[in-house]
């Protein structure tokens, strides 16, 4: 688990139909940008890799709390655009059993979808300044989920902000002051980034560890499905 | 595994849950969580939650069975309510909130067929998605089996143990990495048997039962009675 599923009524509605539009928006431009003859080809992997990511988030390592989450490596192997559309059917997967709300599937999916793009982009820049094929992808990983990770703190931040000041264009201190520490959806992010920190350090040394070794697997066997050429097998 | 029993509750138990139309449960579901954004109550989570659970056993389900998947809510809502600046209850009702939720969409998944929600989302989602998501509920369950039988392998070899984390990260790379090969493979075969039988784009999906429109009232009436207490509480 490199991230944590946001659960229902912890987010207020302004910020969830935010995150339902901004991923309404990244999926209409995956599908603009995916032709239409090539995306009929590729449902079946779209289908079938959202199905593996969705494999990996349902077996525990051990007796730890921790599941995968392969949205990077679904990104490697789909692109981006394919690979944000994978994360949004994961997300609906998972809230359809409770595991992250359903309120909060556009949010969680404008996080798990950027962490698919961000590392999508950032391997592709560092398999060209490395000759070693597994390294680019511990890497990726491991730089991709410290940034998503400080994304969905800035995800519950901005949660803590009356949408109303933002909309009518208040200055930082109305903003700061406005925020209700008697609600019981207030938090504290000092604690929140306390919890959260320890935690995320422990997801992303074991995404990144896992993911390399997945990757080396596959280029001993099909290398071409992370996009190596043959010489590297 | 988690989504494979959820889904033999569906197809295979019968009750007046069970047959009722998926619009009139999505719609229960929609009217709990309209009370979950609005409340702050924890006497309405309560009534919610009384409801929900008195509903799961009218509609002969393994109610004790199907609650620990609620505890994912309850673990993600756990960091909110320990963040929580709100004193007193506050952080007991971000953590009813959240399992309330996450107990009605258990209600709707555990009486409602996966491929019957996503034929619902044809109206609101473009095609690919939701082919997509039908090839993703397809794959699922025999990438799961592939899995499993490999799991079972590996620990009648002593390969898996709860306690040897380091070793299970390295095996869970290989079995992941397999199934990624698997998974490549199984979407090769599945796109060329799609393009024979002429796949333009939309799946049908078929209803496994007979759906009748008088089984509607006891969802609706449901989600209808919790809303109410939401705003009268």
């Amino acid at each position: 688990m490199s991230h944590i599923h946001l659960p229902d009524g912890v987010i207020p509605v302004f910020w969830w139909i935010i995150g339902y539009l901004l991923t309404a928006a990244m999926l209409g431009l995956a599908i603009s940008r995916t032709k239409s003859t090539e995306a009929r080809r590729k449902v079946p992997l779209l289908g079938i890799i959202a199905a593996v990511m969705l494999i990996g988030q349902s077996i525990p390592l051990g007796f730890i709390p921790f599941h995968l989450g392969l949205a990077v490596l679904a990104g490697i192997i789909l692109g981006p655009w394919l690979g944000f559309m994978a994360a949004f059917i994961s997300n609906m997967f998972l809230a359809l059993i409770g595991h992250g709300g359903i309120t909060v599937v556009g949010l969680n999916t404008v996080v798990v979808g950027s962490e698919v793009i961000i590392g999508y982009l950032l391997y592709n820049i560092l398999r060209r300044v490395t000759v070693r094929p597994v390294l680019p992808v511990v890497l990726a990983t491991a730089l991709t989920l410290i940034v998503t990770i400080a994304f969905m703190v800035g995800v519950v931040a901005i949660a803590q902000v009356n949408p109303v000041l933002v909309l009518t264009g208040e200055g930082a201190g109305a903003i700061r002051d406005s925020v209700v520490v008697d609600s019981p959806v207030a938090i504290s992010l000092r604690r929140f980034v306390a919890i959260i920190v320890p935690i995320a350090a422990i997801g992303i040394a074991i995404e990144a560890f896992v993911t390399g070794l997945i990757v080396r697997f596959i280029l001993g066997v099909r290398p071409e499905i992370v996009g190596a050429p043959a010489r590297e097998r | 595994m988690d989504i494979a029993f959820i889904d033999n509750l569906a197809y295979n138990r019968d009750s007046v849950m069970h047959r009722a139309p998926a619009l009139s449960k999505v719609i229960m579901v929609a009217l709990v969580i309209a009370a979950v954004v609005i409340s702050t109550e924890a006497v309405v989570f309560v009534i919610a939650l009384a409801l929900l659970l008195m509903t799961f056993l009218i509609s002969n389900l393994p109610v004790l069975r199907i609650l620990p998947f609620a505890g994912y809510a309850l673990v993600f809502s756990l960091v909110f309510a320990v963040s929580s600046t709100g004193g007193g209850i506050a952080p007991i009702v971000v953590m009813l909130k959240a399992v309330t939720a996450a107990v009605s969409m258990l209600l709707l998944i555990t009486t409602t067929p996966y491929p019957q929600i996503f034929a619902l989302g044809r109206k609101i989602f473009p095609t690919i998605l939701i082919d997509a998501m039908l090839v993703t509920y397809r794959s699922f369950f025999i990438l799961m089996e592939q899995v499993g039988r490999v799991i079972i392998a590996l620990r009648m070899r002593g390969g898996y143990s709860p306690l040897r984390v380091a070793g299970n990260l390295n095996i869970m790379g290989k079995v992941v990495g397999h199934g990624f090969i698997h998974a490549w493979e199984l979407s090769e075969n599945m796109q060329n048997a799609m393009l024979i039988r002429g796949y333009r784009g939309g799946m049908p999906v078929s209803a496994a039962r007979k759906y009748s429109i008088k089984y509607s009232l006891l969802p609706v009436l449901l989600g209808a009675t919790v809303l109410v207490a939401a705003v009268f509480a």
